[in-house]
């Protein structure tokens, strides 16, 4: 380790305080604002309903907030390492296309009634895991990554599975419907702790498999065949990587929605604000993307209050523009 | 690049340091008794109907209440916002099947008292709803006169209707672009029934249907619900096929019966309908 | 008796429906500098593949060091086997590190940081092929023919016992072009280093390979020292064209002339 080095724990230190702020900040402000004195006192007097709002409401929202912003941006991370491309993330690729369709199935077969726990973070699972081997099988078709048709497939693929989620829309019932529509939008809102308990554990888990490959994910800069040429098994790894990208994408898609933007505009950012090296890279995309979702999540309770916007507007619309303002400002945005 | 973090930093955290004045809600203590929260449309008219209309502390963005008092409003009827329904310190919370699950589940949580009642939309589900509503807001008796009266009503009205051999077949149209049709076991389906006329659509169990249908089945007598100029628009569509029966009896009129009634305003609504299709302009 | 340090013995190989190299089988001694030349789909690159490992093996094995390299562990490989391509990606690396992603091959499964002794190498033969300069600087930064010398600075950090090239000059200019041949020679020459290359360019074969390999048609067409292989009468029937053979006055290693059609009709 040099000197270079040790400013990568500089980074990551500020992050974690950043992070820090932003849940402080989400604890306080809602549909009725607390200082950071009134916080401290509520955590002392764990009584009355603004406590109840912090730990039952604000609380757990932060917290799915941070395992799907967390698991989307890692994601979208690994999924541009792969490619070597600006534009892939889970959203772009069909991937979470075909978690939503596994959940709308679930939905309206009724699959949920009879297997309430886990029933639709499994078929969000499948479904996106359905989608990536599809891709990948047709990624391998020759002995490289060809990127366009693999594009060019996400595309077709989101397209296919949002119209088949709109023909089950169109002839289900109108109580599946009001579900479906309720999920598609992206809201971070859910009852169930043990889902939350689960959504996070499962990103920091995807993470840390991520850091045991982050080695290669470096010399995966080089391109793949140089890659294989310095002795990785490039075909385990990319296997590796998608079969855990689909699963943090499939469960936070089955209990968050469908979030777009999240896993493109992420990465970038952290890219630009620590470099390319994974070993750094990694950590902060998680912890930004956690950031990101939180904020989002802020705006989207408080700027028509007391409606809710879904968090999937907000995150396409900053996201997007902040994205396409930063790409226009500097080149080295989209550099690998 | 690490002046650009520190920046940012030190921005969020005075933000939140700033953010010292404490806003909670004054918790609106207007009349003494019962604090209700109703997050649905149809409910809140019913409660509003039964004379406790001061007790609703809260409404969604759809009840018609809530465009005299912005202030009623904890969300849409999508999406409702926990925090500040729990602040309003409600008694009861009515909702439905049409209220999101997961809301639901978050206030019952809390603690929040959640009745949940059946959104059943025949007559005699309005009924039961409206007695259920009544029970629950501690006016059971008012809401079972009302029902009785509204029943009492209903039987003296189709005691004045004249006798037909054939009964007339109607057509019931809730929406354009595309065509959506009243269908059984609904309160709109009882208009028709109760009117001593067949539905032309009595054998469906969804609501999409295309032109050629209406057309195919004949019917005598056509209702539009009330979609602004749409309707107006459909009228004019169906009055172009000439040898369509209802045309030839130039029977084809529009309703206001936009959102789901309460029991009383189902009586007038059928007062008003049956007067429109029996009346003999030949 | 040495053993050869790569030993290809009847390896078929190629694809579907294109030509297959058949039953080729050669040997390259230890510290011997070989170049592999032939005309546009004579199998070259084919070859090169086979014995990289790009493409799999029909039939027959590859040797490496006595080893069958299909028994060896892909880090192995990368161990004895270091490779540098015409066209490679060039991320926004620095130049050292670029250089130290040579090292992976000797890294622990999870070792995050590279060690003392592998910045010693890195640096080691980063002054020997006088890129240390650029220590800091952007791989982007660089014009074609430093990338060039950088990227063989990573090939050397994997201490191979040989080191392949695929036709590393052909785009450069004859100042880079030289730069880049006369380091690999040092190299041959100082450290011992088995070279293996592809080249484009007769002259420059002649100039710096002490060892050829002529392909023709999926096939060897011969094999020797230079100024065995490089003589008019194969080369004609192997490149279908005149040229007229002689010695670098200067180095005195073998020079190929072409004979164009205005020097043709003078004859």
């Amino acid at each position: 380790m040099t000197k270079k080095h040790h400013i990568w724990f500089w980074y990551v230190f500020l992050i974690f305080i950043l992070l820090g702020a932003t849940i402080l900040l989400a604890l306080s402000i809602g549909e009725v604002n607390f200082s950071m004195t009134q916080l401290w006192t509520l955590f002392n007097e764990p009584e009355g309903i603004e406590y109840s709002i912090i730990t039952n409401i604000r609380l757990p929202r932060i917290l799915l907030g941070f395992g799907v912003g967390g698991a989307l941006s890692i994601s979208g991370l690994v999924l541009q390492a792969v490619y070597r491309n600006p534009l892939v993330e889970p959203y772009t690729l069909g991937i979470s296309g075909g978690a939503a369709l596994g959940v709308a199935m679930t939905i309206v077969f009724g699959i949920n009634q009879i297997f309430p726990f886990m029933s639709l973070a499994v078929s969000g699972v499948i479904g996106a895991g359905l989608v990536i081997v599809f891709m990948y099988m047709i990624s391998m078709r020759r002995s490289h990554l060809n990127i366009n048709s693999i594009l060019l497939t996400g595309v077709m693929i989101s397209f296919i599975t949002s119209s088949a989620i709109m023909f089950l829309l169109a002839t289900t019932t109108s109580e599946k419907l009001q579900d479906i529509i309720f999920w598609t939008m992206g809201s971070l809102e859910e009852p169930n702790r043990y889902l939350i308990y689960t959504v996070v554990s499962v990103s920091v888990i995807g993470l840390l498999i991520f850091y045991a490959l982050v080695p290669q994910l470096n010399a995966m800069r080089l391109g793949e065949s140089q890659a294989k040429h310095l002795g990785i098994n490039t075909t385990l790894l990319v296997k590796t990587l998608f079969v855990v990208a689909s699963v943090i994408t499939g469960i936070s898609v089955a209990t968050a929605g469908v979030i777009g933007f999240v896993g493109l505009v992420v990465p970038h950012f952290m890219r630009f604000l620590v470099g390319n090296d994974y070993r750094v890279l990694l950590i902060s995309t998680f912890l930004g993307g956690g950031i990101f979702l939180i904020l989002s999540d802020v705006l989207a309770r408080t700027i028509i209050s007391p409606n809710e916007l879904p968090i999937g507007v907000i995150t396409g619309i900053i996201g997007g523009t902040v994205f396409l303002v930063a790409m226009s400002k500097s080149k080295k945005l989209l550099k690998f | 690049m690490k002046i650009v973090q520190l920046k940012f930093t030190i921005l969020l955290v005075s933000f939140l340091l700033v953010l010292s004045s404490c806003s909670s809600n004054k918790v609106d203590q207007s009349e003494e008794g019962i604090r209700i929260v109703s997050l649905v449309p149809s409910f809140t008219k019913d409660i509003v109907r039964l004379g406790m209309k001061d007790h609703i502390v809260g409404a969604t963005s759809y009840c018609e209440i809530s465009k005299e008092n912005k202030d009623l409003i904890v969300g849409s009827v999508i999406d409702v916002n926990e925090e500040k329904i729990m602040l309003l310190k409600p008694d009861v919370v009515l909702a439905s099947g049409l209220v999101n699950e997961k809301s639901i589940k978050i206030l019952e949580q809390n603690g929040i008292n959640v009745n949940y009642i059946e959104n059943n939309r025949s007559f005699k589900g309005l009924c039961e709803q409206f007695i259920q509503i009544g029970k629950v807001i501690g006016k059971e008796a008012y809401a079972k006169q009302l029902v009785q009266q509204a029943r009492h009503s209903i039987d003296s009205l189709k005691a004045l209707l004249p006798q037909r051999e054939e009964k007339l077949k109607v057509f019931f149209q809730l929406g354009a672009n595309p065509i959506a049709v009243v269908i059984p076991n609904t309160f709109m389906d009882d208009y028709i029934t109760f009117a001593g006329c067949t539905n032309i659509f009595s054998d469906l169990d969804k609501i999409i249907v295309n032109r050629e249908s209406v057309l195919l089945r004949n019917p005598d007598c056509i209702i539009i619900s009330s979609m602004g100029i749409v309707g107006k628009q459909e009228k004019e569509i169906w009055t172009s096929y000439k040898d369509l029966s209802a045309v030839k009896n130039n029977k084809i009129f529009i309703v206001e019966s936009a959102s789901m009634p309460t029991v009383s305003d189902f009586v007038e609504n059928f007062a008003y309908i049956i007067n429109r299709i029996y009346e003999d302009k030949e | 008796m040495m053993k050869a340090v790569l030993s290809v013995e009847h390896i078929s190989a190629g694809y579907k429906d294109e030509f297959m190299l058949q039953d080729i089988s050669f040997e390259l001694e230890r510290s011997v500098f070989t170049g592999i030349i032939g005309p546009n789909a004579s199998g070259k690159t084919t070859l090169f593949k086979s014995i990289v490992g790009d493409l799999d093996l029909q039939s027959g094995r590859i040797l490496i060091d006595a080893q069958d390299v299909s028994e060896l562990s892909l880090k192995e490989k990368a161990q004895k086997l270091a490779i540098v391509s015409q066209y490679f990606e060039t991320p926004e690396l620095t130049v050292e590190a670029y250089v130290l992603l040579g090292r992976y091959p000797y890294n622990n499964r999870f070792q995050f940081f590279e060690s003392e002794k592998d910045y010693e190498i890195a640096h080691k033969y980063m002054h020997l092929t006088d890129v240390y300069q650029y220590k800091d600087k952007l791989l982007t930064e660089l014009s074609g023919g430093a990338q060039q010398m950088v990227a063989i600075t990573r090939a050397l950090t994997q201490e191979p016992e040989i080191l392949l090239l695929d036709e590393p000059t052909s785009h450069l200019d004859i100042k880079h072009q030289v730069q880049v041949l006369d380091l690999l020679r040092k190299l041959n020459k100082e450290l011992k280093l088995s070279v293996l290359m592809i080249l484009h360019d007769l002259n420059l074969a002649g100039e710096y390979c002490d060892q050829l390999l002529m392909m023709n048609q999926g096939a060897i067409h011969k094999s020797g020292s230079a100024k065995e292989v490089l003589n008019y009468k194969d080369i004609e029937t192997v490149y279908d064209t005149l040229v007229v053979t002689q010695e670098n006055p200067l180095s005195k290693k073998p020079a190929v002339f072409l004979v164009s059609a205005v020097v043709k009709e003078s004859i």
